[in-house]
């Protein structure tokens, strides 16, 4: 008999601001968060467009234990834990063996802010940045007398930080690429019913929101070019897509057993009924055209559920706005939900925040969650031209009241790694 | 382990010795690491010079599966990962024919990999830092970028280098390497994330959610963030302290880490899959436990070694308690973190380790980041399997308080289970038991 697995809190940081219901509301209003980078010019580069947090900064304390926190990305994040904590009522002073963290991260940003001021005093601009001595740069930063240049590569310092705040001994990061928040949720999950722990917080950050991941996935020609309309940019499924539009978030959930969560009392935000997880092994930079991946890892959610494809009711589908991966999850989701597949609504969040990369799927499911919760399905946004290969139910443009006990979230990263969720309604 | 019976089929071991083991086990016996120095413009960071694998993609490409990669798509990290996946497919004798592994037979194959950062190196985007730098701004001291001219800057870079920056690419080409559609995941941490990897990886086949896994823990020390992060926090030996040695475990005046290189995957399965196919199981993994203790400080532990000894603890106890026959310890060859190791397995196995054999391989690796534990397992494994003798104890020539008395306790018994420890100073340890087949 497996333990059930419950999410009793959540939180997140969303282009849509520091509320998971706000973010909801925006959502089912079809709101794009879409607009021109502000936080660097980026006019010059082939994307410039992204959905950032609107926000300077959240309130969080400055210091956890021995961790600074003072990366943009590290205060999102722990902002998130602490808003799903808070919403738990996950009490402090359990045993730390029983609790773990496991958080998603990705590389960091690009680290010019970090290594810019330390270039500048070490080697400065006499001579060509290309061609100087960088030895007086790396003597100087490995050494004491500057602050560390490219720490927010190190984003494992989030999950010690948020160990701290939830009591917890076991530290896990994890990364999947574009999957990595779904990931550490299976992970966790997992962990909860192997009865490795009983109450897990994941969280996931990690954005690409920065200079050089927004020039370098320019160049790979995976991001919207449609600089002039950023709210239309991104567009799952639709005839005239032309790539993923670049977001910025955070999210967190306490995942529990389920007995000992009903035991305190715990409210219960969703059920995660089962997870699959599955690789490609096709090509690092494209999926599988056929989406066997996709539809492996999604049937063996299933499976894990125990529950078959006719019981699904919503598909929070990966949808990244990209010619071939929309095609690919369409193909993947005919295979597995055979003769319903046309009547099984599937919207895409990203058309509306974007790609959050490491926390897309951590934000998605708990977008599922909500789904359940509210029983309105929010739409894809700027599909005005369906691809003709994309032929399913995908909710365009307007929110559709619906009966949503069960949801499946599907998260594929770069490189075939793939993650389905199947979440149940709270009882 | 609860569940299934897993088995250890194959062990790929890529060191600064090379694909050979016998070379590595050649190494272990006198205690040395070839050294060479480090490249410009990190070479004045800890001891100038590193325990580096010397690995072309003539060489990769060799091995079992690598054929349909690309070396635009690799960092040092993936080809680490690579190599050390080639070496365990070549060793379990996995089959990679399509044909007969089907769509079904590649469901049910999957990637656990241990790993940390996946940048290359990152002088590259120092140099952007100045390119970019208003000049204006900077004659008043201060730093600021004109992002405007970076797109006349992109043309130094191919969309590969940014694609290689995902920390989980490693794992993702291990996956088409060993034709996996199964699990896969990357856990991301120092030394020990391979270990989690593998006793994730255990999990997942005592679960039933796959047959086989590939599961290890890569690791470059010589990469220049992690040159720059160690070297800052103190943990490497200072420049001209090493000669011809990976490091001084255990050893009061050990100068600190030897940056190197490395990586360790083993082929798990479950032991009916294994039998099926005609596999000879080396070794069982028999438990595994992971605990984080608050440091004192980022990266630097703290001094109480009751988190590292409850991962030993609980890997001990999944492992139904067994008499521990050999220790296949961390030892850095940082002093502090060796402290803290040799207190937590005192704590957890008792004064003299219980009659216990203390290994530990990092004088002929130097230290290997996510691939210290990861390693330490491999050898284990090969301890296990008779197929080399376990490798001397440490030699330190001046030994931590009371290791002596410990040396000297060991008995001189077969090896029927082997703890491996991999401590961290980043506070996250984990613990691997593992048996005779």
């Amino acid at each position: 008999m497996h333990r059930r697995v419950v999410i009793t809190g959540v939180g997140a940081v969303s282009p849509f601001g520091a509320s998971v219901s706000g973010l909801f509301d925006n959502l089912v209003a079809g709101r794009s968060a879409v607009s021109r980078i502000r936080s660097f010019d980026a006019s010059t580069l082939p994307s410039g467009i992204g959905a950032e947090v609107p926000l300077d900064d959240v309130e969080v304390p400055d210091s956890v234990g021995p961790f600074r926190v003072t990366h943009r990305q590290l205060r999102f994040i722990l902002r998130s834990a602490i808003d799903a904590l808070e919403a738990s009522g996950l009490p402090r002073g359990g045993d730390p063996r029983r609790r773990a963290v496991c958080v998603a991260t990705g590389t960091g940003s690009s680290a010019l802010d970090a290594f810019g001021p330390q270039a500048l005093e070490t080697v400065g601009l006499d001579q060509d940045p290309w061609t100087a001595d960088l030895r007086p740069f790396f003597a100087r930063v490995g050494g004491a007398g500057l602050s560390l240049a490219g720490e927010d590569f190190w984003l494992d310092t989030a999950a010690p930080a948020i160990a701290l705040l939830a009591g917890a001994e076991q530290v896990f990061n994890v990364a999947s690429a574009c999957a990595s928040g779904a990931h550490a949720l299976h992970e966790a999950a997992r962990m909860v019913r192997r009865g490795r722990a009983d109450a897990v917080v994941v969280a996931a950050a990690g954005s690409v929101l920065s200079p050089v991941m927004v020039a370098g996935f320019g160049i790979l020609r995976v991001l919207s070019r449609r600089n002039d309309a950023p709210e239309r940019a991104s567009r799952p499924f639709d005839a005239d897509r032309d790539g993923f539009v670049v977001g910025e978030g955070t999210a967190a959930a306490v995942v529990e057993d389920y007995e000992s969560a009903r035991r305190r009392g715990a409210p219960i935000f969703a059920e995660v009924l089962g997870t699959g997880v599955s690789a490609d092994a096709w090509r690092l930079t494209d999926p599988d055209p056929d989406g066997r991946g996709m539809a492996l890892c999604m049937e063996r959610a299933l499976a894990d559920a125990g529950i078959d494809a006719g019981q699904v009711d919503y598909v929070n589908a990966h949808a990244t706005s990209t010619v071939q991966n929309d095609v690919a999850e369409t193909r993947a989701l005919q295979r597995v939900l055979g003769g319903r597949a046309p009547e099984v609504p599937v919207s895409a969040t990203k058309s509306m925040i974007g790609h959050l990369v490491y926390a897309a799927g951590l934000v998605e499911a708990i977008v599922c969650g909500l789904t359940l919760e509210r029983g309105v399905i929010h739409p894809t946004i700027n599909l005005d031209r369906p691809d003709p290969a994309c032929t399913l139910d995908y909710v365009p443009h307007v929110a559709r009241e619906a009966r949503v006990r069960i949801a499946l979230s599907n998260s594929f990263g770069l490189g075939g790694q793939n993650v389905s969720l199947v979440l149940g309604r709270a009882r | 382990m609860r569940g299934a019976d897993v088995v250890v089929t194959g062990v790929g071991l890529l060191t600064a010795h090379g694909f050979e083991p016998a070379a590595l086990d050649a190494a272990l016996a006198e205690g040395r690491a070839p050294l060479s120095p480090v490249d410009a413009p990190a070479q004045d960071l800890g001891p100038g010079v590193a325990a580096r694998v010397d690995l072309g993609w003539e060489s990769l490409r060799t091995l079992p599966g690598a054929r349909p990669l690309r070396p635009a798509t690799m960092t040092r990290y993936t080809a680490l990962a690579v190599g050390a996946t080639g070496l365990a497919l070549a060793d379990g004798v996995v089959s990679l024919d399509d044909a007969v592994l089907g769509e079904e037979g590649a469901a049910r194959r999957g990637v656990h990999l241990g790993s940390y950062v996946n940048i290359p190196p990152i002088d590259k985007y120092v140099r952007l830092a100045l390119a970019l730098a208003d000049r204006k701004r900077a004659e008043e001291g201060a730093w600021a970028a004109e992002y405007a001219r970076f797109g006349a800057e992109l043309k130094r870079f191919s969309g590969f280098e940014f694609l290689s920056l995902m920390n989980s690419m490693p794992s993702a080409h291990a996956t088409i390497q060993g034709r996996c559609m199964g699990p896969i995941q990357t856990f991301i941490g120092t030394a020990a994330a391979g270990l989690q990897a593998m006793g994730g990886a255990a999990d997942v086949l005592a679960d039933g959610d796959a047959d086989l896994m590939l599961a290890g823990g890569l690791g470059s020390g010589v990469n220049q963030s992690v040159l720059l992060v160690r070297n800052h926090s103190g943990h490497l030996a200072p420049p001209g302290s090493v000669s011809g040695t990976g490091g001084l475990p255990f050893d009061v005046d050990a100068p600190g880490m030897v940056p190197a290189e490395g990586a360790a995957v083993l082929v798990m399965e479950r032991r009916e899959a294994a039998l099926a196919r005609g596999a000879a199981p080396l070794a069982r993994v028999a438990g595994w436990a992971t605990a984080w203790g608050v440091p004192e400080a980022p990266r630097r532990p703290s001094r109480d070694p009751s988190a590292l000894a409850r991962a030993i603890e609980g890997a001990a106890r999944a492992a139904g308690e067994p008499r521990i026959d050999a220790v296949f310890a961390t030892g850095s060859g940082w002093a502090p973190l060796d402290a803290l190791e040799w207190e937590a397995l005192r704590q957890a196995l008792g004064p003299q380790l219980g009659g216990a054999r203390l290994a530990c391989h990092t004088a002929a690796t130097g230290f290997l980041e996510a691939a210290h534990g990861a390693v330490g397992a491999g050898l284990a494994v090969r301890v296990l399997a008779g197929r080399c003798a376990l490798p001397p104890p440490p030699r330190p020539a001046r030994p931590l308080p009371r290791l002596e008395e410990a040396l000297s306790a060991a008995e001189d018994r077969p090896v029927r289970h082997a703890l491996v420890v991999a401590a961290a100073p980043e506070g996250a340890h984990a613990a691997l038991v593992l048996a005779v087949a």
